[in-house]
């Protein structure tokens, strides 16, 4: 059985099947795999089907493994430092606002992520939280990133981009593992025990304790806050009645002193079934997650939502030239959520459920030609009836070189905040306030339409030689209907002594419209068997405007989120077979909307394999420069970002 | 709380959204041509490892490997050897060229630098253990038969879910001067001598 979900899903999906090759062509194709690569391949000999990820139809990247290890990243955010073509930047001690082409924020709206399957980004208020998905960064198999929409496939908000993590195989996690970290900033313990489970069977179970510092040295840093928490879980492995079952849980609670806490927990079941060139996959999950305490724009809150979600897919056997994929999935959020007064919730307590089909064909036009054409079709209670359909079109030309073009829609739905919350920001004195302060109470819209995107794309990857391969991808993307707080009337002084304060009330409207332009090209280069370069530059121009009349507060705050142009360079290398030094250096452009100038930083990791059941590594991160900034919090102010200063941290792992 | 209460899925499903994906399967054109994607044989994929293996495992300067000397593949298995061979042809490793010997007689052993033993090696597990205890230096043993880690052999390449995945035994391995690369062994299952069949 697949280890995941996720990577066939993604292949049928995305399609590609590679065309027929003779057996010198499948030996060099192998020679320039690397051991993860061969690792990875699937050799059944009853199908002879090749599952090869990058020889997707879209910008697609993979992070194995050995990526994640020699990352040194001890948080996913950090890890997704190191995919070309993704903005990352660290707002505080918890908080990170992660988006691909574009539109990134604290509250990034535009990214899909799944864990196993799971989706992790919340209906509450459309986003990721980063610092509750605390993962057990050696329990990751591999992390699939795609860059560009997925609504064909995954769904709504699958927007901008996908990311799937999968975690490894109970089998792959057989022994004991003690990792301990210790750094300046931030302390972890992970104590994993992986075992066999009846005859057929293999499981582990884990366990991690963290803890993470307040940001110090910085101007502000009393106001920023430690962050600790701890999270257990299980995975288990079936080889059972001719097909795969696996079930994995976790519980969790992370807390961060008077700001926030959060707890949860899931418990997600999949049984998948291959017969011939045909696969059934079956998932079921149930996820609770409850946010004892946070706040939203200085507005309290608390929510508790429970989800169930149900999905199934079959591949069928390919027909004439058809390879085709189709499936049905069940969703039902029951929330629970309450605001602080002023601020509320007019809905409070609610149950939406989501419908979904979707279907996908593969289909060969001519010997090296291939088209797959899909549609998903979604009814969910905020818009009603979505169709996202996509047509991909992959041209091999000659060996090693893959030329592809795409034309998709996908669309974001509204979150439970945007449909019906009631928030209010405070605005610092300022000019245009003439002096005085600014309460603007926003208030959800139940008549919200889902925002649209139709997305152009362009790529070509090329394997030059056995060490040197590039990629390169274009693309156009059309955005409408944005979400926009678009205000009322003007502002209204309320005379009150001794400090009279303006207030003005604003809508949730659908008011933005504009495109994102860019360009992603990657290389990745092996000098020598002990090293690897890999090289990227992502360029982004987004232009953006509000629809005559209305008025949206900020039109052009998008355009100054995301950087127009960012260039990061990794090397790995081992400099002895037991010793490998990784650098990370990175370039971002300045932020306009929080006044955030460019900058040049890098990481380093020394790694030692010790023994063959010791390792240790000694990290660096942030290392050129002061401490900076890299992003900016809330909706309006910029002020509430952190200073993020250089860290050193030591990591040991012990199997045993 | 959690709602179990599912309501009939299909039936809430419209019948028209099914009739357009219907209509969508059936407009397009059958017959397009092949699309049956890229066969990897095993035995592909465990030349390309064993190609591999040379890169991952580092041998003792000077010893056996004189400059200007080809690094040898010896191989008991007439499925991979020709692969292997294709695989290495033109070939150096750090300047040695890259050679396969396909079947060398046992007293040639001590000059090869990897001995792999397949399953058509005409050796059998008896003499394979006496074989192996008689292997001195850094000569790495490669196999895809079950047992050859309790027997004494250093990488086997097992199964695992569809996939072929190496074990490394690594009492065996530090018995030698050969040093694996972190690489390989974060891969890899670890095993030692003691643990017989493991994995």
């Amino acid at each position: 059985m697949s280890k995941s979900l996720a990577k066939p899903l993604l292949l049928a999906a995305l399609v590609t099947t590679a065309l027929p090759v003779s057996a010198d062509d499948s030996l060099y194709a192998l020679k320039q795999m690397s051991l993860d690569e061969l690792a990875d391949l699937r050799v059944s000999t009853a199908t002879h089907r090749s599952e090869r990820l990058e020889d997707t139809a879209a910008a697609i990247h993979v992070l194995t493994t050995e990526d994640i290890r020699r990352s040194g990243a001890t948080s996913l955010p950090e890890l997704l430092r190191t995919v070309p073509g993704l903005n990352v930047a660290r707002i505080s001690a918890t908080e990170w606002a992660v988006s691909a082409r574009g539109f990134n924020n604290q509250f990034a709206n535009k990214l899909l992520v799944m864990v196993d399957g799971r989706s992790v980004y919340t209906p509450f208020f459309s986003g990721v939280l980063w610092d509750e998905l605390n993962i057990v960064m050696q329990d990751i198999e591999r992390v699939e990133i795609v860059r560009g929409p997925g609504g064909s496939t995954w769904g709504a908000n699958a927007v901008n981009g996908v990311i799937n993590i999968i975690t490894r195989h109970a089998e792959d996690t057989q022994g004991t593992l003690l990792s301990v970290t210790a750094g300046d900033l931030q302390s972890e313990t992970v104590l994993r025990n992986g075992f066999k489970a009846g005859e057929s069977g293999h499981a582990r179970v884990w366990a991690k304790l963290h803890q993470n510092d307040r940001l110090a040295g910085t101007p502000d840093d009393s106001r920023d806050i430690h962050w600790r928490g701890g999270r257990a879980g299980f995975r288990g492995d079936w080889e059972m009645g001719g097909g795969s079952l696996m079930v994995e849980g976790e519980s969790f609670r992370e807390l961060k002193r008077q700001e926030r806490a959060y707890s949860g927990a899931h418990l997600l079941g999949q049984w998948s079934r291959t017969n011939g060139e045909a696969r059934d996959e079956l998932r079921a999950y149930f996820n609770r997650f409850t946010l004892d305490h946070w706040m939203v724009l200085n507005n309290g809150a608390r929510a508790e939502l429970d989800t169930f979600d149900l999905g199934y897919r079959h591949h069928f056997s390919p027909i004439g030239g058809h390879n085709l994929i189709a499936g049905v999935g069940y969703r039902n959020v029951a929330s629970d959520a309450q605001m602080t007064p002023p601020a509320g919730v007019s809905r409070s307590s609610r149950t939406d459920q989501l419908f979904s089909a979707f279907a996908e064909d593969t289909l060969a036009l001519a010997e090296r030609l291939q088209l797959t054409v899909g549609v998903k079709v979604e009814r969910n209670e905020f818009t009603g009836v979505e169709w996202q359909p996509s047509a991909r079109m992959r041209w091999t030309p000659t060996k090693g070189s893959t030329l592809w073009a795409s034309v998709a829609r996908a669309v974001r739905t509204p979150s439970i905040i945007e449909d019906s919350a009631r928030l209010t920001s405070y605005i610092e004195p300022r000019a245009f306030t003439n002096g005085l302060p600014l309460f603007v109470n926003s208030a959800g819209n139940p008549n919200l339409n889902a925002e649209r995107l139709i997305a152009y794309e362009l790529g070509y990857r090329a394997q030059v030689s056995p060490r040197l391969s590039f990629d390169a991808s274009v693309f156009l993307n059309d955005y409408d209907r944005l979400l926009t707080v678009d205000m009322i009337g003007s502002p209204r002084l309320v005379p009150s002594l001794p400090s009279p304060y303006l207030t003005w009330n604003a809508l949730a409207g659908n008011a933005l419209k504009g495109k994102a332009r860019g360009f992603e090209l990657s290389m990745d280069y092996r000098p020598a068997d002990t090293w690897r370069v890999q090289a990227s530059y992502t360029h982004l121009d987004i232009n953006m405007a509000a629809l005559p009349g209305n008025a949206e507060i900020n039109p052009l705050r998008a355009a100054g989120e995301s950087p127009t142009h960012q260039a990061m360079l990794i090397s790995r290398h081992d400099l002895r077979h037991d010793v490998e030094l990784d650098l990370q250096a990175r370039y971002v452009s300045a932020l306009r909307t929080y006044s955030i100038p460019d900058y040049l930083t890098a990481d380093l990791r020394l790694g030692w394999r010790a023994t063959s059941r010791l390792d240790l590594a000694l990290n660096g991160r942030n290392l050129i420069g002061p401490a900076r900034k890299e992003f900016g919090t809330n909706l309006v102010n910029a002020s509430d970002a952190y200073l993020i200063p250089r860290e050193y941290y030591v990591t040991a792992n012990l199997r045993f | 709380m959690l709602h179990t209460g599912l309501p009939p899925l299909l039936a809430r499903l419209r019948p028209r959204v099914a009739g357009a994906l219907l209509l969508l399967a059936l407009a397009l054109p059958l017959q397009a041509g092949d699309a049956s994607p890229t066969a990897f044989a095993e035995n592909e994929v465990k030349a390309a490892f064993v190609y591999n293996f040379a890169h991952f495992v580092r041998w003792p300067e000077g010893h056996n490997l004189r400059p200007g000397e080809p690094f040898r593949y010896c191989v008991l298995d007439d499925t991979l050897a020709p692969l292997l061979a294709k695989a290495v042809s033109g070939e150096t490793l750090d300047g040695h060229p890259l050679v396969v010997q396909r079947q060398p007689e046992s007293r040639n052993f001590q000059e090869c630098h990897l001995i792999y033993f397949g399953d058509q090696s005409a050796i059998g597990p008896a003499s394979q253990t006496e074989l192996l205890r008689r292997l001195s230096g850094p000569i790495l043993t490669v196999s895809d038969q079950p047992g050859f880690a309790a027997r004494g052999g250093m990488i086997t390449l097992t199964h695992k879910r569809g996939r072929i995945h190496p074990v490394i035994n690594t009492d065996a391995i530090e018995r030698t001067e050969l040093r694996v690369s972190a690489k390989l062994l974060n891969l890899a299952t670890l095993t030692r001598d003691g643990k017989g069949s493991a994995p």
